[in-house]
């Protein structure tokens, strides 16, 4: 009953987020809004690429590749852990609600997510149009080889290792929301904070070891440097043997994320409700 | 003697702060919705006055405080602050006026509550003495002394509207609206909001007051006018006894009785009553009823009807209040 | 009192309300010095990696540093106007007798501390850690191309804060719209008009942003060691950009404040 009753109300949270996330737009106008932003941040990166190997003369085209896919995995980090970062500011003090579901008998965390779901699903739509429009632009455009073949990406590797990269997503969210909950001071900060490290650390844009000593010790506990490499793999290699080893790392990860979050997320809401700020806002 | 006419029309005219002419005011929800929320309203408001808007939610009281208050254009016709037009010239009608609007707490919950006014009375240019003067004096007013190195976020709701008032008058405005200024406030603090208001008009201060309330009691209490709205419409104008002259040829009785099933929709249909409105009394578990009678002897009616359905525990003729008024008006009280 | 004066103090008031909170919060000011450099090391480390000379990550530093500015405009400033809508202040700046650009201009010089903080921990962020060194040659340049670039992004903000007026989570997408893509455009990371490898209808593009600009003269005269007789052109466009978007701005608030106040939205919440 109590999990019917968690699935139900996850799943009214999760429309709400998608109704939060897409009804201010007609379809087309929402769908640029989650082209724009990704496949921008792709060109950057993508013409950090033309201009400087064009200025250095290191044109090493499975670089590229390594970088395109990178990023385009990095879409998913972005949403998913702003949204759920964010989640706690928003239901605080923007729709001021987050009282009122903690007056009601389900706990917070079957909205929480819910809406994280709602935005793997809204970051699913960006990941797919900015890989289309991304392999336009740099492949139809301006000619570079991207070392991508269709026939030979492992899709059901692929697809695991998305959803184990969601998952971790998530619970590294539920991490964020408790430290939002207990603190009023860092809120949307957080999830910048934490993507930019990902981004730094998480074998995004070149592999974490160019790093100095010890910085580079730290991808070793991310879950998204395994993400990262897993869907590369699924995509350039394809091949099994390849793919399982960052596969077993990525669940290994996912599981004990989920275990981290469920223990700082419970925790969190004990001391927010002794400290009072469960309904604390303020702004300058 | 044409001159004197003339002087005399004038003074007649500068006496009036507001002056709201066949004002109307549609909002559109969607391309086929459209909501009438201001019918044709012509009122004026006359310097020194406490002026009241009585009407249930939703009658139009804040969206013709929002048209005089310069935050709104009306749809038709056309509203004066202090001689001038509220559309034409937003900018000198802003001179005089200020907002308080009831269950808001504007400001930096960041600040403290002395940083929060002296912010508000910089939007008005006052220097900085004159600033602190008047931040003395209205915290004094307000009993706000021991809050004003408070930040505002640690302000109790109470405290919290005290400040909002106090910052609807940090500019002295001629012109005060007041939208629900008591609303979800405890006894204590409402009436002293009573009290600065009343007090704020009289000693020939010249300035005036437009307040809207769905408090009966409150308008009674303090306005000098009021002006009865439903659903847009302007359907009675007067002074509370002037109002309540309106229904003193008519009998007004309070009758408590257990709840009725299927509610007490029967009463609109007895003859000789004109209007009614219920209570709950969650402390006896009983229903309050307050009916206005066209004549005394539509009473028997309404025993027969009520006792049919329910026992009655009490019956009692009272005085008439704004209540009445608005049943009477209405057919029914507030909802 | 005067008009004007009624202005500055207003603007002087709302500024010193922000600086206050903002040193009330250090946590968001070491935010604001943190945050963008996981995104300027991580872009210099990529240029390294590429092997493209060290004034590349200079650029990648005037970027960065810019970027602040912009996103204050964007959020400390346009975006702030429906904070203020959705916490009932902005009808009181409405009633007030006040102009809508005195109440920006205070939000925008509030956050001189924060902007100041920011450039400072970037700049010595790319100095410490990544050796990036400046070649300035000509200060008064420096000072004439900030200026107008501030000018300019300022008086944008301006307009964009009219569209909250009107409208409110719309508005906030479109600021949330704008954030990339404009680094982009505008090549915070790099150099887009005059770029032989950049695609000519992106130059066009790039050059319609005032910020193209002042980022093409920030980098002339604080990397590349040029004086003022090489950046006439971005100055020039520049005043043209800031006097343009100010007056627009005066124009385009005034226009939207009474399509608000027709549709009756100019108050209205949880939109």
């Amino acid at each position: 009953m109590a999990v019917k009753s968690f699935i139900r109300s996850a799943w009214y949270s999760a429309w709400l987020g998608w109704k939060l996330e897409t009804n201010w737009a007609d379809p087309l106008t929402f769908a640029g809004y989650y082209l724009l932003r990704p496949f921008a941040s792709l060109l950057i990166v993508g013409f950090i690429f033309v201009i400087g190997s064009f200025a250095g003369g290191n044109t090493n085209t499975q670089y590229f590749t390594y970088l395109f896919l990178g990023q385009i995995a990095y879409v998913y980090v972005l949403q998913i852990t702003v949204t759920t970062g964010y989640f706690i500011h928003e239901e605080r003090a923007k729709y001021e609600t987050l009282r009122s579901v903690y007056v009601t008998p389900t706990s917070i965390r079957p909205y929480l997510l819910g809406r994280a779901l709602s935005a793997a699903f809204a970051s699913t739509v960006s990941l797919l149009l900015t890989i289309v429009f991304g392999t336009i632009v740099f492949s139809g455009l301006l000619g570079l080889n991207l070392e991508i073949d269709l026939f030979r990406i492992n899709y059901a590797a692929l697809v695991m290792s998305l959803t184990l990269g969601i998952v971790s997503l998530i619970s590294t969210g539920f991490i964020l929301s408790g430290i939002n909950l207990v603190s009023t001071r860092l809120q949307m900060n957080l999830s910048e904070y934490v993507s930019g490290i990902f981004f730094l650390l998480g074998d995004v844009i070149f592999p974490p070891t160019t790093l100095p000593y010890p910085l580079y010790l730290i991808s070793y506990v991310l879950p998204v440097t395994y993400y990262t490499r897993a869907v590369r793999a699924s995509i350039i290699d394809g091949a099994w043997d390849v793919v399982i080893p960052n596969l077993q790392m990525l669940l290994l990860m996912a599981i004990l994320t989920t275990i981290v979050g469920s223990i700082v997320f419970a925790a969190a809401e004990k001391r927010a409700k002794r400290l009072g700020v469960i309904d604390r806002k303020s702004e300058y | 003697m044409s001159n004197s006419v003339e002087q005399q029309k004038r003074k007649v005219f500068d006496l009036k702060t507001i002056e709201v002419e066949n004002v109307s005011r549609i909002f559109r929800i969607s391309s086929e919705k459209e909501i009438l929320a201001l019918d044709d309203v012509s009122l004026h408001v006359k310097e020194g006055e406490v002026f009241g808007l009585l009407g249930p939610n939703g009658a139009g009281k804040t969206t013709l405080i929002k048209i005089l208050a310069t935050l709104l254009l009306p749809s038709k016709g056309r509203a004066f602050v202090a001689g001038h037009d509220v559309v034409k010239e937003p900018a000198k009608v802003r001179r005089v006026i200020n907002l308080v609007s009831g269950g808001e707490t504007p400001g930096y919950g960041s600040i403290t509550t002395r940083e929060n006014l002296w912010f508000f009375s910089q939007l008005y240019g006052l220097p900085k003495g004159e600033s602190m003067k008047r931040i003395a004096k209205l915290s004094e007013d307000l009993a706000l002394q021991e809050y004003l190195n408070t930040r505002t976020h640690k302000l109790s709701t109470g405290y919290r509207q005290r400040l909002n008032l106090a910052r609807g008058l940090i500019n002295d405005p001629k012109v005060l609206f007041l939208d629900e200024p008591t609303l979800g406030l405890d006894v204590i603090t409402a009436k002293r909001i009573r009290e600065i208001v009343r007090n704020r008009v009289k000693n020939g201060s010249g300035n005036s007051i437009l307040i809207t309330t769905h408090y009966m009691v409150e308008a009674d209490q303090i306005c000098d006018r009021i002006a009865i709205i439903d659903r847009g419409r302007m359907i009675a104008l007067g002074t509370p006894a002037e109002l309540k002259k309106m229904v003193s040829k008519q009998t007004i009785v309070s009758i408590e009785t257990q709840p009725i099933d299927g509610g007490m929709d029967f009463m609109s249909s007895i003859a000789g009553v004109n209007g009614y409105s219920q209570t709950d009394e969650p402390s006896t578990g009983r229903i309050k009823l307050k009916v206005v009678l066209n004549e005394e002897g539509a009473l028997q009616n309404v025993i027969h009807a009520v006792s049919a359905r329910g026992r009655i525990f009490e019956i009692a003729k009272s005085e008439p209040t704004l209540e009445d008024v608005y049943i009477a008006l209405v057919g029914k009280g507030f909802e | 009192m005067h008009e004007f004066q009624v202005n500055v103090r207003a603007a002087i008031a709302r500024a010193r309300v922000r600086i206050k909170g903002t040193i009330q919060d250090p946590a968001w000011m070491i935010a604001e010095m943190i945050i963008p450099m996981f995104s300027i090391g991580g872009f210099i480390l990529l240029y390294r990696a590429l092997g493209a000379p060290a004034s590349y990550s200079g650029f990648v530093i005037v970027g960065g540093t810019m970027i602040a500015f912009w996103t204050n405009v964007l959020w400390g400033m346009a975006a702030q106007f429906y904070w203020e809508k959705e916490v009932g202040n902005l009808e009181i700046y409405f009633v007030a007798p006040i102009s809508r650009m005195a109440i920006l201009l205070g939000m925008a010089l509030g956050s001189i501390v924060t902007m100041v903080l920011r450039v400072f921990g970037i700049v010595l962020f790319g100095i410490l850690l990544f050796n990036v060194s400046l070649n300035i040659v000509d200060p008064i340049a420096v000072a004439i191309i900030f200026t107008l670039t501030l000018a300019s992004l300022y008086s944008l903000g301006m307009v964009f804060s009219s569209l909250y007026l009107l409208w409110g989570r719309e508005a906030w997408k479109l600021n949330e719209l704008l954030v990339e893509p404009i680094y982009f455009l505008s090549g915070f990371f790099f150099q887009i008009r005059g770029n032989v490898v950049v695609p000519l209808v992106l130059q066009f593009a790039s050059s319609l942003i005032p910020m193209t600009f002042g980022l093409d003269g920030l980098r002339k005269v604080l990397i590349l060691g040029q004086g003022l007789q090489s950046v006439l052109l971005e100055v020039s466009v520049l005043i043209a950009f800031s006097i343009a978007l100010f007056v627009a701005a005066h124009y385009v608030l005034g226009y939207m404040e009474n399509l608000a106040k027709k549709e009756g939205r100019l108050t209205l919440r949880w939109q």
